[in-house]
């Protein structure tokens, strides 16, 4: 029964073990050796109970969602490609512009007469583009 | 050649440039509503408190075994410490018990898991199980803490790739200066490339946004079924640690306290005082280990109201997405809800220093 109840339980061994301690601790309690170290044994077993309680709970817990776990990462796998190709989908666009610009450059300059600037500038930018592209 | 061009220039002018500034005013209105908010600042925030919490997640996983061997020391009656104990003196040729017994008091509260988180089925043959007997007794401790470490691995990275998704890693916005640049190079007048620089800029981020959050609501409508089941657990170890952690700490202070008695029991006038001060050293000692103790269980504290934020705001996020959220909408729920995680999570990274 390993669950959320059990860890209710260990909870309460804890509890005794604390008050069986707040007696080792009451200086007007007058002990013998032997209860002093009856006493010591008795929160040791407790405290001893309860940890072992606590760590089946935690085991089956962490067992029971292994694959729901394993279900986030996935997801999470898909959702981070997701935002990469949304990064590289914005610098094609950009890349796109960029391409588009350059046409209208080269269209100004056959019209201005600075044909080769134009050509070696639009050539560089479709090189770019075709690099990002990638 | 310079008159063919003004010719040009005046011909575009005269022909597309007004119908152009026309029908991208009218574009430009038409998507201005889903621009992207100004204020990314809360879901930055969120994501990247929260990715930056790594460390402390992995400084609590790591301590779940460090509790089960700090216990046995115990056991063994060894209390360590890596704070200076105080130095004391002894003046009194009749020490009394009362001066040296330390009065028990209530651990910090650490985390208790709340009701409701989905109860663990039975375990799986070859999955995680107790140790057999006759190994090494803290084995189920430093499976668990492997494990929850992961676990919490998969949870911060869901946090993570959300912050990616919502453009926490800025993406690119669309840059129409070429363009602008190439228009301005075949006389456009500076009204005009202006207004379609505005267009471009509107129609990519309209088209952005619209893929962006597509993806965040299949994102979310992915994890959604095993969100639960997968934060209770994390819950259910913490809440499990906080038992280690007061076993230590109600283990801690029954040794002392018996050892101080026994000591006490067999005290003589010849070594009353060398007595006195070795268990005036030993008390300042457990004190300052319990103090340890205590705050790791507040930083216990701090990680289960944590993980509970994260699954609310997931909850949250997962209903605006069903919705038919904008991005606008996802930014509302981080604001009102995820914000506090950004809170405990300082505060956990405070408690496990």
């Amino acid at each position: 029964m390993p669950d959320q109840a059990s860890t209710a339980v260990a909870q309460n061994l804890e509890n005794i073990a604390g008050a069986i301690g707040d007696v080792l601790g009451d200086a007007s309690i007058a002990l013998t050796a032997d209860q002093t170290t009856t006493l010591e044994n008795a929160v040791a077993s407790l405290t001893s109970c309860a940890n072992q309680i606590a760590n089946q709970s935690a085991m089956a817990a962490l067992n029971a969602a292994q694959k729901d776990l394993d279900a986030i990462t996935q997801a999470t796998s898909s959702a981070n490609a997701a935002a990469q190709k949304l990064k590289q989908q914005a610098t094609r666009l950009n890349s796109l512009l960029a391409l588009v610009g350059d046409a209208l450059s080269l269209g100004a300059a056959i019209i201005s007469g600075d044909l080769p600037g134009a050509i070696g500038d639009a050539a560089k930018v479709a090189a770019d583009a075709s690099g990002q592209g990638n | 050649m310079v008159d063919g061009r003004g010719a040009n220039v005046a011909f575009l002018e005269q022909l597309h440039v007004r119908r152009l500034i026309f029908a991208a005013l009218i574009f430009v209105g038409a998507v201005a509503g889903c621009a992207a908010p100004t204020d990314l600042s809360a879901i930055s925030k969120y994501a990247t408190t929260t990715a930056q919490s790594a460390d402390s997640f992995a400084a609590l996983a790591a301590d779940y075994l460090a509790s089960c061997q700090r216990y046995h020391a115990i056991f063994q009656g060894i209390i360590e410490t890596s704070a200076a104990p105080q130095t004391a003196s002894f003046v009194t040729t009749n020490p009394q018990l009362e001066a040296f017994l330390l009065p028990r008091e209530s651990p910090q509260p650490g985390y208790t898991t709340p009701p409701g988180i989905p109860v663990p089925q039975p375990m799986a043959s070859g999955s995680l199980g107790p140790q057999p007997a006759g190994s090494d007794s803290c084995a189920d401790p430093r499976t668990i803490s492997l494990a929850w470490r992961e676990a919490n691995a998969a949870v911060l990275g869901y946090v993570q790739a959300l912050g990616s998704l919502a453009g926490v890693d800025a993406a690119p916005t669309p840059n129409p200066s070429p363009l602008v640049a190439g228009l301005a190079a075949v006389g456009v007048s500076s009204a005009a490339t202006s207004a379609i620089s505005d267009l471009i800029v509107k129609i990519g981020s309209y088209f952005e946004l619209r893929a962006r959050d597509r993806e965040i609501n299949t994102f979310l409508a992915a994890v959604n079924p095993y969100m639960p089941v997968a934060i209770g657990a994390l819950e259910q170890t913490d809440a499990s640690y906080t038992i280690l952690l007061e076993s230590e700490y109600n283990l801690a202070i029954a040794k002392y306290n018996g050892y101080a008695r026994i000591e006490m029991q067999s005290l003589s006038s010849k070594n009353g005082a060398q007595t006195a001060r070795q268990l005036l050293r030993t008390r300042s000692t457990v004190e300052a280990y319990l103090a340890s103790v205590n705050q790791k269980l507040r930083a216990s504290a701090d990680y289960g109201q944590a993980v509970e934020t994260i699954l609310t705001t997931h909850q949250q996020l997962y209903e605006a997405s069903q919705s038919s959220a904008s991005f606008a909408d996802y930014l509302k729920v981080i604001q009102t809800t995820g914000e506090p995680v950004v809170t405990d999570l300082l505060d956990l990274a405070k408690a496990v220093k």
